[in-house]
């Protein structure tokens, strides 16, 4: 089962520590684990061209390593993502990225249980993981981190699942809640 | 109130081709006609260099009011808009100005207007940590029915729509927050749900005609 970790932090000490604890979970869990760290990486803004719906099917329109991402995004089990919880949402390095594998998904508009959704492009995609740092508790902007990835997840159809650590506790609470996500995703829960 | 000023940023990274920006221009125009002296700005310009960012945060600095209009990616901002609010929110922090108000726009692809309240809210904590004082958020669904043309021109389909952006301007240029009836006009459809996804699969399935040998489910990576 392979994991593709989308490091969307700037690398400081606390954020460092998620990341690497989080490869070291996996990869104790058997999974094969690759880490893109974002701020290394040439990744343009989606231009919201439709390119990859309508000129190159599957591909983006630029050409630069966000299209690495998606090609790794497609052919991982699990998606996890690393951010600063950035007003209540991602960072906008990992929103770069993340915009980008819109080719995930089909153009048409279709429906599904009352809301309209993208079909999907390809059979298997992968579950969302998604850890987010916060400085301290911050009641508001945890609800609307969490809520967004369940958005995500349900227009990918996966399911997902949402930490969210704050600095003074997190290395414990991690390994718990990594733990108890692998473990829903084997019994497909 | 004749010398109270506004920012009107666009927020789509298609630039002046926009639904965001065919919104913008109406505000603008609503607030010009108000008395407010309004300046425009384009993220995809303005976060392109330095130059622009510093121009940006400047432009920011000396308004009263923000009006940040842009689409809805992946139920939430652009990362153009987010790290345009990032820069934002960094440098305010010795600079910010007292009484600065902050109203968001957002328009999302699919017709349900549900799909914009993230975003919204996601605009509203950026306010709250940047000291703006909040205006509001509202959200319009479909935002592809406009095809990019002014608001004036597509008649009845965008009436409501204007009225709740008039109530926007009028609340605006008096340094109040958007009234709930401006809230419930944008959000109302421009066209049904069922049309809209009829209208945005023909498009698609149009322009993909185009090239008879395109394969639009193509998998290119399979894994």
């Amino acid at each position: 089962m392979k994991a593709l970790i989308l490091d969307g932090t700037k690398g400081d000490g606390f954020s460092a520590s998620v990341r690497g604890r989080t490869e070291e979970i996996l990869t104790g869990a058997g999974w094969q684990t690759e880490t893109l760290t974002l701020r290394d990486m040439r990744i343009g803004y989606c231009k919201g061209c439709f390119g990859c719906w309508i000129k190159t099917p599957g591909i983006c329109a630029i050409n630069d390593e966000g299209r690495t991402v998606m090609e790794r995004a497609v052919k991982s089990d699990l998606l996890v993502f690393v951010t600063p919880v950035t007003f209540g949402g991602y960072s906008a390095m990992l929103k770069r990225a993340m915009d980008r594998l819109l080719p995930l998904l089909l153009p048409f508009l279709i429906k599904v249980k009352g809301r309209t959704r993208h079909p999907l492009r390809y059979e298997k995609l992968p579950s969302l993981l998604a850890i987010g740092i916060l400085p301290g508790p911050d009641a508001e902007k945890e609800k609307i981190f969490e809520e967004l990835l369940d958005a995500n997840a349900a227009n990918l159809r996966k399911l997902n699942s949402c930490i969210l650590l704050k600095s003074v506790d997190a290395e414990i609470e991690l390994k718990i809640k990594v733990s108890e996500f692998l473990n829903r995703l084997e019994h497909g829960r | 109130m004749a010398d109270r000023k506004a920012l009107v940023i666009v927020g789509s990274p298609r630039g002046a081709k926009s639904t965001s920006e065919s919104i913008g221009d109406y505000i603008m125009g609503g607030l010009e006609k108000r008395g407010v002296q309004a300046e425009k700005t384009r993220l995809v310009e303005a976060m392109a260099g330095n130059g622009g960012r510093k121009k940006l945060i400047c432009s920011v600095y000396e308004t009263d009011v923000i009006v940040l209009v842009f689409p809805v990616y992946l139920d939430s901002l652009p990362a153009l808009v987010t790290e345009a609010l990032e820069l934002i929110s960094e440098t305010r922090g010795t600079k910010g100005g007292a009484g600065q108000m902050l109203l968001a726009v957002s328009n999302c692809g699919f017709p349900e207007v549900v799909n914009n309240d993230i975003a919204l809210r996601i605009c509203r904590e950026f306010a709250r940590e940047a000291g703006f004082i909040w205006a509001g958020g509202l959200g319009l669904g479909g935002g592809e029915s406009t095809g990019q043309r002014p608001l004036e021109q597509l008649g009845g389909m965008t009436r409501r729509l204007r009225m709740g952006l008039d109530m926007a301007a009028s609340a605006l240029a008096e340094g109040k927050p958007v009234p709930e009836e401006a809230y419930r006009l944008v959000s109302k459809p421009l066209i049904p749900a069922w049309l809209y996804r009829w209208f945005g699969n023909r498009w698609h399935r149009k322009e993909a005609g185009k090239n008879r040998s395109l394969d639009v489910k193509a998998r290119p990576y399979r894994g």
